[in-house]
């Protein structure tokens, strides 16, 4: 996830970086890893290096926020 | 003395991009607080590519350059870093010949804010309920009037308004303006790109919108709204500092001049 075209998540906001964030599956757990980013990464209003995901979590990049879910089975 | 801070983007009304970058920073890079914001220009996706590059180099030079406080010769050291970056970057793709970005960059330790800017991206100081701009402005007809070829009356309006004398990454060399303020409390610096002007929000308008109430938040989120209330035809975006004003202290009366 980032400003930059080459991200999957494109995310067109001042306070996000070129590439600000990546989601890795670790086994059956999702992980966040923020990639040196300007701004930071935040979950759940926390700054993290890295963390793992929970249904339901809040993540933050820049201005934008989103709920973490995973969805069917 | 403790700082609130807070920032706000919009791309506007007629822009797709926001061009703008902002960094806002607490107690990194032995400061209290640093905020950047860069305006983007530049065909194509340069602009933000500019502005977004000029950001992070300069958030990385300050934060692995192993030095500490509000210097504005290490501020100067980040920016010719940063015009390095994005002039180098310019050469290495077509697409983003020539693109550019301007800077402004305030980092505040212990009462005192040092300040440097390159373009025209204002920097303003609220005191007391007045406005001071502390930035230099490097637009061609501001640098005119520096010069004393033309009027500040004529400034306003000029055709040429937005054609830069100054920009990080458009030349291989930089020179940019900056200085050292003492902080007071209750003082706000604020650091804003051109489309505040542009949308016609005046800075003192912008002061009160912005320090009306104690939610500074909520201020920068009003000028945004003020913005698109007036057409918003440019990116905006807004940072601001502010000193917060000590409570506990005895309030003292300021002393009348007789």
């Amino acid at each position: 996830m980032g400003r930059s075209p080459d991200n999957d998540i494109i995310l067109r906001d001042p306070a996000t970086s070129g590439h600000h964030a990546r989601l890795e599956r670790r086994g059956d757990q999702f992980w966040v890893v923020d990639l040196g980013s300007t701004n930071g990464t935040f979950v759940n209003g926390e700054s993290i290096q890295e963390k793992q995901l929970n249904q339901g979590d809040r993540l933050t990049l820049g201005q934008n926020s989103v709920h973490f879910a995973v969805l069917g089975a | 003395m403790r700082l609130r801070i807070a920032w706000a983007t919009d791309p506007g009304l007629e822009r797709e991009e926001n061009e703008d970058s902002v960094a806002v920073w607490r107690h990194k890079a032995g400061l209290d607080t640093l905020i950047v914001v860069c305006d983007g220009m530049g065909g194509h996706a340069a602009g933000q590519e500019a502005s977004s590059l000029a950001v992070s180099t300069v958030t990385k030079v300050l934060a692995e350059d192993g030095e500490e406080g509000p210097d504005v010769e290490r501020l100067t050291r980040a920016c010719k870093e940063a015009n390095k970056a994005v002039f180098m970057a310019a050469q290495d793709n077509p697409d983003w010949l020539g693109m550019g970005s301007t800077m402004v960059i305030a980092a505040i330790r212990a009462g005192e804010v040092a300040l440097l800017n390159v373009g025209d991206s204002p920097a303003y100081l609220f005191r007391n309920g007045f406005a001071k701009l502390i930035s230099q402005d490097h637009s061609w007809p501001a640098e005119q009037v520096r010069l004393g070829l033309i009027k500040a009356e004529e400034a306003a309006n000029h055709p040429q308004k937005h054609k830069l004398t100054r920009a990080v990454g458009v030349w291989e060399q930089v020179q940019p303006f900056t200085d050292k303020i003492k902080l007071e409390e209750g003082d706000a610096v604020v650091l804003c790109s051109d489309g505040v002007e542009t949308a016609g929000v005046s800075v003192e308008e912008m002061g009160r919108l912005l320090l009306k109430d104690g939610n500074l938040d909520r201020g920068a989120e009003r000028v945004i709204e003020r913005c698109r209330e007036l057409g918003a035809p440019d990116n905006v975006t807004l940072a601001v500092a502010r000193v917060e004003v000590d409570v506990t202290k005895t309030a003292v009366l300021p002393k009348l001049k007789i």
